[in-house]
């Protein structure tokens, strides 16, 4: 409880900060369901990301592309990074994306978790969920497309 | 067996169906809880500011609001009201003085936006557009020390939108009924080290002309640019703004609101830079500049304030404001202590005016330094005491008197997952702006700050799907600078209940209603306001429906004022949205009186009646990319 009044008299000081344990139960759900039994070993550049996904026990912040199961990709800069580094190459690595735009610039991204007028999003693509044999439970219905 | 096999079928769908909704309820509900949990308001609300009104960007989204009025007029106290200028001013009476707003205090990312020598930013930004905002807080009662550089007793927040969730460009187009028009342009980026966001929108407000009884309504159409824009750091962050208003304004000085020519011109400039020099330290710059031109002319003469001019006016007026903040935070042991210096220097640069003597351009500097402290002392685990004090001197040249304020704030919270309450008793004072003493120099250049004692209380409630809240506010002035002439005390009370239902993520209720009494306050012995507001938000597949009432009535005529808005909004693509609005559709919003004096015998005429709220349909387009 302690923790109620902390957070009135400090919120606004982390300004932009995630909440740890809601981003954690979001990002686990999505990861679980591409990676299926596959460990999740997250490579990404965000430092907020980075910061929360160090509170998780069944995430594993990876230091490299090349041993990563997921990449995320949360903006250009990530993107043409990736690309100087031949990601193109990695095809066996799932990308997934912080922004919807990444999703519509870039075939090899299969989703998106991102803010979209005050809301989050999730959004996935049939075509390129199949390239990597990804089938989604049922539950995802609603989140998946053909294509943008 | 062939209807068995069908029966089974049928509820193995059925099953199937149930089961496929449940699960993906169980993504809509973790999406919802990280939407609810990570909105950005959750980052810069401060309960220890007061009482809170709160607009995220879901709500403001659902709103279709566009401008500050749009949230205006659905917040009690505030609403949304216009002088006879034609200008943003919830407290105005519809009487002749320059603006009455001073009490209320707007902020933009946490820095004040101030007409400088005029007052409160409200009379200025109080309809701005406010595509480059992502939520907005109101603040009843008398802020934080840690907030505010002037004394309010009621503060608004607007925060930016931040480029890693709004990336990229956005393109608003609008046009209107009889013609209004609006076109607005939004970039923003996040790159290694810093982000910015720059948000560039145009106006061409056509407004409904009001019937004055001659040939020539009186208008209050406007043309407004505004430019917002920032670069920040994890630690600094720097603002440019830029805001030009040139308006009609409505009855102007004409005393009986028959003027030939009524026209108030504004430029703004708005720069501020904050710097965490440390974990513990902090400081703010600010510096803002106005310039006002205003062209008035009648056929009798023109009344600012309670000087008379000729028939035929014309001022330039600018004035500059500089504001330095140094604040220091620190937490010992239980004690979470902030305490810092604050200074303002306003200065009138220029007051071009015929009519005004040498003699009153003497004052023309005021400066405030408010020193203050604050602790928020956590008495155990779900429970907080915070103590305020500031003091302020205020100087002032031309032998004005100086003026100083002594102000205190104690307040109990207690928070629980689900429970809340919250009281606070403070003394404030608040004095005369210096626009206002400068006008009527003669007569109030030296008057007393007003002193208010008020006591506030809130209740609330909430679970997943259910928010409820009752708050009270009394208050009660000495030497109130808006009492009746010569008789006592003003004193306020208030109540807000508060109720909102999620059915589910996509479909909301939200409920309010108001009751006020004042008592000695702007020309009346007491006044009852009771008002209500009844919303529902619905979404459904790419459709999303937003439904509201407002409704008014006081004691002054208890007639019922209803101001209904609905619109439609087409999510065409992912980045493609049409947006059909209709505007207070019944033509019944709440009409307030605008004095009229018949400048030969001086005897009052009937008062115009006016609603500040257009009847208005809109169509919308907005693209992102």
């Amino acid at each position: 409880m302690k923790k109620i009044l902390l957070i009135l008299i400090f919120l606004n000081v982390g300004v932009y900060a995630l909440d740890t344990q809601s981003t954690l139960n979001i990002y686990h759900e999505i990861f679980s369901s591409l990676l299926g039994s596959q460990k999740m070993k997250v490579y990404t550049r965000d430092k907020e990301l980075r910061q929360v996904f160090k509170h998780s026990k069944k995430i594993v912040l990876s230091d490299t592309l090349a041993n990563s199961t997921i990449i995320l990709v949360s903006s250009q800069s990530d993107l043409r990074r990736y690309k100087k580094e031949h990601i193109e190459k990695l095809n066996h690595i799932i990308m997934f994306a912080t922004d919807y735009r990444l999703l519509k610039k870039y075939d090899n991204i299969v989703g998106a978790f991102y803010w979209k007028k005050g809301r989050s999003q999730l959004l996935f693509i049939k075509h390129r969920l199949d390239k990597y044999h990804i089938k989604l439970a049922p539950k995802y219905r609603a989140f998946i497309v053909d294509e943008l | 067996m062939c209807w068995f096999f069908k029966k089974q079928t049928f509820i193995f769908l059925f099953l199937f169906l149930i089961i496929t909704n449940i699960s993906a309820s169980e993504v809509d509900t973790l999406l919802n809880d990280f939407t609810h949990k990570n909105d950005l308001s959750q980052k810069t609300i401060d309960e220890n500011k007061g009482h809170l009104v709160l607009f995220t960007r879901e709500k403001l989204e659902d709103m279709n609001a566009k401008t500050l009025k749009d949230v205006f007029k659905t917040a009690p106290v505030i609403y949304y009201h216009e002088n006879r200028y034609g200008l943003p001013d919830p407290l105005a009476s519809g009487a002749f003085e320059p603006y009455r707003s001073n009490f209320i205090r707007l902020y933009v990312d946490g820095v004040e936006i101030t007409q400088g020598w005029m007052g409160s930013g409200v009379v200025l930004y109080g309809d701005i557009n406010i595509d480059f905002v992502d939520h907005i807080e109101f603040y009843y009662m008398t802020p934080s020390f840690e907030t505010s550089v002037e004394p309010a007793y009621l503060t608004i927040f607007l925060y930016s939108k931040d480029p890693k969730r709004d990336g990229g460009g956005k393109i608003g187009l609008m046009q209107g009924s009889r013609g209004h028009n609006t076109q607005s342009v939004s970039y923003g980026e996040e790159k290694e080290n810093f982000s910015y966001m720059v948000n560039l929108s145009r106006t061409d407000a056509k407004r409904e002309k009001i019937d004055n009884g001659t040939d020539r309504p009186l208008s209050r159409d406007f043309t407004r640019t505004q430019l917002f824009s920032y670069i920040k750091t994890d630690t600094q962050i720097f603002h440019l703004q830029l805001l030009k208003k040139d308006t009609d304004s409505l009855a102007g000085l004409s005393l009986d609101a028959t003027p030939l020519q009524s026209e108030v011109d504004y430029l703004n400039l708005h720069m501020d830079y904050s710097i965490a020099i440390s974990e513990n330290w902090r400081a703010q710059f600010t510096y803002e500049w106005l310039k006002t031109n205003i062209r008035q002319m009648d056929d009798t003469a023109l009344a600012l304030g309670n000087q008379i001019f000729s028939n035929s006016l014309h001022t330039e007026n600018k004035n500059s404001v500089y504001t330095g903040e140094l604040t220091y935070k620190n937490t010992i042991g239980n004690n979470h202590i902030t305490t810092g210096i604050k200074g303002r220097l306003k200065t009138l640069d220029l007051f071009d005016i015929e009519e005004v003597t040498n003699e009153k351009l003497v004052f023309d500097k005021e400066s405030i330094l408010s020193l203050f402290f604050q602790n928020q002392y956590v008495l155990s685990e779900d429970q907080l005491i915070t103590l305020g004090l500031e003091y302020s001197k205020i100087l002032r040249n031309g032998s004005i008197n100086d003026d100083e304020l002594y102000q205190l704030r104690l307040g109990y919270i207690y928070s629980s997952e689900k429970w809340n309450y919250k009281t606070y008793l403070y003394r404030t004072m608040f004095a005369l702006d210096p626009f206002g003493r400068y006008l009527h120099l003669s007569e109030i250049e030296n008057t007393a700050p007003q002193s208010t004692i008020g006591i506030t209380q809130e209740f609330s409630y909430k679970n997943d799907n259910n928010y409820a809240r009752i708050m009270f506010l009394m208050m009660q002035d000495k030497n109130g600078l808006l009492e009746n002439d010569g008789t006592g005390k003003t004193q306020y009370f208030f109540t807000i209940f508060n109720y909102n239902y999620l059915f589910d993520i996509n479909n909301k209720i939200d409920i309010q209603l108001y009751y006020a009494r004042y008592k000695d306050i702007a020309n009346v012995d007491r006044l009852d306001d009771y008002s209500g507001y009844f919303s529902t938000s619905n979404k459904y597949e790419n459709f999303n429906f937003y439904n509201a009432v407002v409704w008014h009535q006081n004691s002054i005529d208890y007639v019922h004022y209803f101001d209904v808005t609905s619109s439609i909004s087409w999510n065409a693509s992912e980045n493609l949205t049409f947006t059909l609005q209709g505007e207070n559709l019944l033509n019944k919003a709440k009409e307030t009186n605008l004095f009229r004096i018949n400048p030969t015998t001086g005897a009052l005429l009937a008062p115009l009646s006016i609603s500040p709220i257009d009847q208005r349909i809109t169509l919308e387009m907005e693209y992102t990319f």
